[in-house]
């Protein structure tokens, strides 16, 4: 007898828990480092998605399926869809922004925007 | 009239086993588990335990796995930090340091038979028991 509640959706179908990745922040010297534990997270089960000064980060973390005979005893890890949103703060050039997985750890790095200095040109007038 | 009551039916629930190997480990673990320690997922069936390991960001050679007669060690280093002087932590959620967890095993394990797999930062270990302590079928003779 499992102890692991199974969510279903409307069809009956078992849905994912939800999960907001740990994620350890700093600050580098020409930005922010953003590393998320995905443990279990393929590359190709990840989606970073940036809109604005929003970035989204989705992904889907599977577990071996137990054996026919065998029972999950301790859970305290589960198969779970990791999403979170971060807002990058004013002063950030989302353009710059780069993320890479591997071990299940996505790093995504933002650098400080820099600002455009523009010549004006005085008119007569 | 004599009832042969010394003869009863002893009725074997193969999944009472596993009940008391889950409260088992459940009370053992329970005093283990922090925040600073990798999360783990045990399934077990009568002949075999398998441990699920969430180790993420680190690399397979930094992780190392030790079996002492019932006692499974999986030890791990520190990640090792970007070599960066300007880079500052901020804020952490989760931990990045060396750890250390061990498991006490219900049964002995045939240790040429343990099997290890690291893949996207979940460490698989398989631990079939021992061959003479496994469940048996008994063959009835005609």
């Amino acid at each position: 007898m499992n102890a692991i509640q199974v969510r279903t959706n409307d069809a009956g179908v078992p849905v994912l828990p939800e999960l907001r990745p740990r994620t350890n922040l700093s600050e580098t010297a020409d930005g922010y480092l953003l590393e998320c534990a995905l443990p279990g997270v393929a590359e190709k089960d990840v989606q970073v998605e940036l809109e604005g000064s929003v970035l989204r980060l989705r992904a889907e973390a599977k577990l071996a399926e137990p054996a026919n005979d065998m029972r999950v005893v301790r859970a305290e890890l589960q198969p779970a869809v990791y999403a979170r949103t971060f807002r990058l703060g004013e002063g950030l050039d989302p353009a710059s922004v780069r993320a890479s997985l591997k071990h299940g750890l996505l790093r995504i790095e933002v650098r400080r925007a820099t600002p455009v200095q523009r010549r004006i040109d005085v008119q007569a007038g | 009239m004599v009832w042969n009551d010394w003869m009863r039916t002893i009725e074997w629930n193969p999944w009472k086993e596993l009940d008391a190997l889950e409260r088992d480990w459940n009370r053992r673990l329970e005093a283990l588990a922090s925040d600073d320690v990798p999360p783990v997922r045990v399934e077990a069936s009568t002949d075999a335990i398998r441990l699920t390991l969430a180790l993420p960001g680190r690399a397979p050679e930094d992780v190392e796995v030790t079996l002492e007669d019932k006692r499974l060690v999986v030890r791990g280093k520190a990640i090792a930090e970007s070599v960066d002087a300007k880079t500052t932590l901020v804020r952490r959620e989760f931990s990045t340091g060396a750890f250390e967890r061990a498991f006490e095993l219900p049964w002995r394990v045939a240790s040429d038979a343990v099997k290890a797999k690291f893949e996207n930062g979940l460490l698989a270990i398989e631990l079939p028991r021992v061959a003479e302590e496994r469940s048996r079928r008994i063959t009835i003779a005609t």
